[in-house]
C-alpha cells in the first residue's frame, strides 16, 4: 500500500523527537550553547508536521499508519483523527514556546544543566506526542510512562524542596501507571486484543463481565492520578510549583490535559453505549473544581495558586466530558448522531483544553519572568511589578482574564460552550443532576474571578515591589505570543469552535 | 466450605499471589517513612502486576510458540511476556529515577527518613 508523505508524519513526529533527544545529549558534550537550538528546531519541524497532519485529517480523512506493515490487531497502529491532530497541535505549539522561554530561563533557574535539561525536555515532548498519535493501548501506556519519567526528573531538577515534590509525584504517578497497566491486562485477558479500535468492537457484548468492569475502574483511577482529579490531585500543588517555570507551564498547561485526552479516548471509544461513567466524571469534576477553588483563594505563592487553578480547570474539562456522557446515557436508543447538547459539551471541554493550556502556560511563564526580575514567588512582594515589566505584566493580565472567562478572550468561549450545553440539556433532559451541575458550574466560574482579579490587581495596580527590568527577549516573546493568541482566538473563535465540534463528533461516535 | 476454598483460592492461586504482593507493595509505599523502603514497595507493586501478566499467558501443557511441522498441540501465548519485557524496562527506568532522587535528597538533607526531611525543610523556612 502506497502512503502519501503526510501519512508518514505521525510516526516521524515521534521518531524525530526521540532521535533529537539523544543528539542533544551528544551535542551538549561538544557545545553547551547548541542544545536549546537543536531542541527548538526539532519542535518547530514537529509543529509544521502536525499542521500538515491536521490539514490532511480534516480534508482527506483519518490517517492509519501500521508500524512495520503489520496489520492491526497484530501490529501497532498509529491512528490520527481530528481529535488526536487537534491535541497534537496544541502540545507542540505550547512545547515550542516553552522551549524558547527555557533558552534564557534555564540559565537563571537551573544553571549549568543546559544539556541534560533539554535532553529530558525533548523526551517529555516525545512522550506527549506519542500518547496523542498512538492507536494501541499498550503503546499508550509506554508513552505515558516516557512522559511521566521525564516529568519526574524535570520537576526535581531545581533540587532542594523540589526533590521531595518530585519523589512524591513519582510514587503517585507510578501507582497510576500500574493501575492503567493492570486495566490493560484485564481487557487483554478477556478479548486478546490491544488495538483501541479493535477493542471497541470486541467489548460491547462483554459489558456485563466483571473483569471488564474492574478494568474500567482501574482506568479511571489510574488516569485520574495522571490528570490530577480530586481526590487524586494531592501531588499536583507540590510538584507543579517546584519545577522550573517553562516546565510548570508544560505540566499544568498540557500534560494533565494529555492525561484527560487518554481518559476520554479510553472511556468513550472502548466503552461506547456504556455511559454510566458520565455521572462519575461529572461528580469528580464538580468536586475538584469546588475544592480546588476554595484552596486557590488562600494561596500566597503565585505558582501554587496557579497550580490549584489547574485542578479547577481540570474539573471544568472533566465536567464537560461528564455532561456529554450523561446526556448520551439518557438517550434511549443509541443513534448515529449524538444529541446537540452532548457534542456541544464535549466541544466545550476540548476547546477548554486549548484556552486553558494557552492561558495557564502563559501565566506560568510570566511568573518565571517575574522571578527573573525580583527573585520571588510571593504575591505580597509583587505589587506593581507589571508596570516595571510592561510586556510581561500586560500579557499576564490578558492571560488571567482569559482564564477567568472574560469576553472577548478565548477562555470565555470554552466556558460559555460548556455552560450553554448544560442549559440546553436541562431543557431537553432535565433532572436534578444537571440543575446542580449548572448551579455549581456558574458558582465556580464566578468564584474563580475573585483570585484571578486579585492577582491582576497585585500585578498592575498595587505598589511595593522592588524596581526591576524587563526579562530578556526569549522570555518575553512566548508570553506576548500567547497573549495575542488569546486575544485573536477570542475575537475570531468560529474556526476554533468548528474544529472542536468536529473533534467532539469523532469521540462521541457521530463523525 | 472446602469446595469454595479449592475453587476460589487454590485453583486461582496465581491471581491471589499477585494480589497479595500488590497489597504488600502498596502498604510499604503508604506506611513506611524510609524512602528506600518506599522504593522497594513500588518495585514489589510493579512486579506483582508483571506476575499477573506472565501467569495470564501460560497454558498447562502448552509449548514454546515456535511453529513445528506436524505439531498438533497448543502453544503458550507469547504476547503478554513481550509486553512485560517492555514494562520491565519501564520499571527499571522508574527505579533509576527514584533512586537518583533519594540519593540527591540524602546529599541535601543527610537523611532518608521522610519525617526528618520535612522537619529540616521547616527549619530552612520553605
Amino acid at each position: 500500500m502506497m502512503l502519501s508523505p503526510v501519512e508518514h508524519f505521525p510516526v516521524l513526529v515521534v521518531a524525530i523527537s526521540m532521535l533529537s533527544a539523544f543528539t542533544i545529549l551528544i551535542a551538549g558534550w561538544l557545545n553547551k550553547k547548541s542544545c536549546c537550538f537543536i531542541s527548538i528546531a526539532t519542535i518547530l519541524v514537529q509543529l509544521v508536521m502536525s499542521f500538515y497532519i491536521l490539514n490532511h485529517v480534516l480534508t482527506v480523512g483519518t490517517i492509519h499508519y501500521w508500524l512495520g506493515g503489520w496489520e492491526p490487531p497484530w501490529g501497532i497502529e498509529y491512528l490520527v483523527d481530528a481529535l488526536n491532530a487537534y491535541v497534537l497541535v496544541i502540545v507542540l505549539f505550547l512545547g515550542l514556546l516553552c522551549a524558547i522561554h527555557a533558552k534564557s530561563s534555564i540559565e537563571h533557574e537551573v544553571p549549568g544543566k543546559n544539556a541534560s535539561f533539554f535532553t529530558v525536555y525533548q523526551l517529555f515532548i516525545t512522550g506527549l506526542c506519542g500518547v496523542t498519535v498512538t492507536g494501541d493501548i499498550f503503546n499508550m501506556y509506554v508513552f505515558i510512562e516516557i512522559l511521566s519519567l521525564a516529568a519526574y526528573a524535570l520537576v526535581a531538577s531545581k533540587g532542594g524542596i523540589a526533590l521531595r515534590a518530585g519523589f512524591t509525584y513519582l510514587v503517585m504517578g507510578s501507582i497510576g501507571a500500574c493501575f492503567f497497566l493492570l486495566g490493560i491486562g484485564f481487557l487483554y485477558a478477556v478479548t486478546g486484543s490491544l488495538n483501541i479500535h479493535d477493542l471497541s468492537l470486541l467489548l460491547p457484548p462483554l459489558y456485563g463481565n466483571r473483569v471488564v468492569q474492574a478494568a474500567f475502574i482501574f482506568f479511571i483511577v489510574g488516569l485520574g492520578i495522571k490528570m490530577a482529579i480530586f481526590p487524586l490531585h494531592t501531588w499536583l500543588p507540590d510538584a507543579h510549583p517546584a519545577a522550573p517555570s517553562p516546565i510548570s507551564a508544560m505540566l499544568s498547561g498540557i500534560m494533565i490535559m494529555v492525561g484527560f485526552y487518554a481518559l476520554i479516548r479510553v472511556l468513550f471509544t472502548l466503552y461506547p453505549f456504556y455511559y454510566n461513567y458520565g455521572l462519575i466524571l461529572l461528580i469528580l469534576g464538580l468536586l475538584s473544581m469546588t475544592v480546588a477553588n476554595l484552596f486557590a483563594f488562600f494561596q500566597k505563592d503565585l505558582k501554587r495558586l496557579l497550580a490549584y487553578s489547574s485542578i479547577v480547570n481540570m474539573g471544568i474539562v472533566a465536567t464537560g466530558a461528564g455532561v456529554a456522557a450523561y446526556i448520551l446515557s439518557t438517550v434511549a436508543e443509541p443513534s448515529k448522531s449524538p444529541p446537540e447538547a452532548a457534542s456541544l459539551a464535549m466541544a466545550g471541554a476540548l476547546l477548554h483544553i486549548l484556552s486553558h493550556g494557552v492561558g495557564k502556560a502563559m501565566v506560568f511563564l510570566g511568573s518565571g519572568n517575574i522571578h527573573y526580575g525580583i527573585h520571588t514567588r510571593e504575591l505580597a512582594k509583587m505589587g506593581g511589578i507589571g508596570r516595571d515589566m510592561p510586556f510581561t505584566g500586560y500579557s499576564m493580565s490578558v492571560g488571567l482574564l482569559s482564564l477567568l472567562g472574560l469576553p472577548p478572550l478565548l477562555g470565555f468561549w470554552s466556558k460559555l460552550l460548556i455552560i450553554m450545553s448544560v442549559a440546553l440539556a436541562i431543557q431537553s433532559v432535565g433532572g436534578v443532576v444537571l440543575i446542580t451541575t449548572f448551579i455549581l458550574l456558574l458558582f465556580n466560574v464566578i468564584y474563580a474571578a475573585a483570585y484571578y482579579l486579585r492577582v491582576t490587581k497585585v500585578l498592575m495596580i498595587e505598589s511595593g515591589a522592588v524596581r526591576a527590568h524587563e526579562a530578556p527577549f526569549p522570555m518575553v516573546f512566548p508570553v506576548v505570543v500567547f497573549a495575542l493568541f488569546c486575544l485573536i482566538g477570542g475575537l475570531f473563535p468560529l474556526s476554533l469552535v468548528r474544529l472542536a465540534v468536529r473533534a467532539s463528533l469523532i469521540i462521541l461516535g457521530g463523525g | 466450605m472446602m469446595e469454595w476454598l479449592i475453587e476460589e483460592i487454590l485453583a486461582k492461586y496465581n491471581y491471589w499471589v499477585s494480589i497479595i504482593l500488590m497489597l504488600i507493595g502498596f502498604y510499604a509505599m503508604i506506611a513506611k517513612g524510609n524512602l528506600i523502603k518506599k522504593v522497594i514497595g513500588l518495585s514489589i507493586f510493579q512486579t506483582a502486576i508483571f506476575l499477573f501478566y506472565i501467569s495470564l499467558g501460560d497454558i498447562t501443557g502448552g509449548t514454546e510458540p515456535i511453529v513445528i511441522e506436524g505439531y498438533k498441540g497448543i502453544y503458550v501465548n507469547p504476547l503478554p511476556h513481550v509486553l512485560i519485557l517492555t514494562a520491565i524496562v519501564v520499571a527499571v527506568a522508574t527505579l533509576a529515577v527514584a533512586l537518583a532522587l533519594v540519593i540527591s535528597m540524602y546529599e541535601e538533607y543527610g537523611t532518608i527518613e521522610e519525617e526528618e526531611i520535612i522537619e529540616k525543610e521547616r527549619e530552612l523556612g520553605v
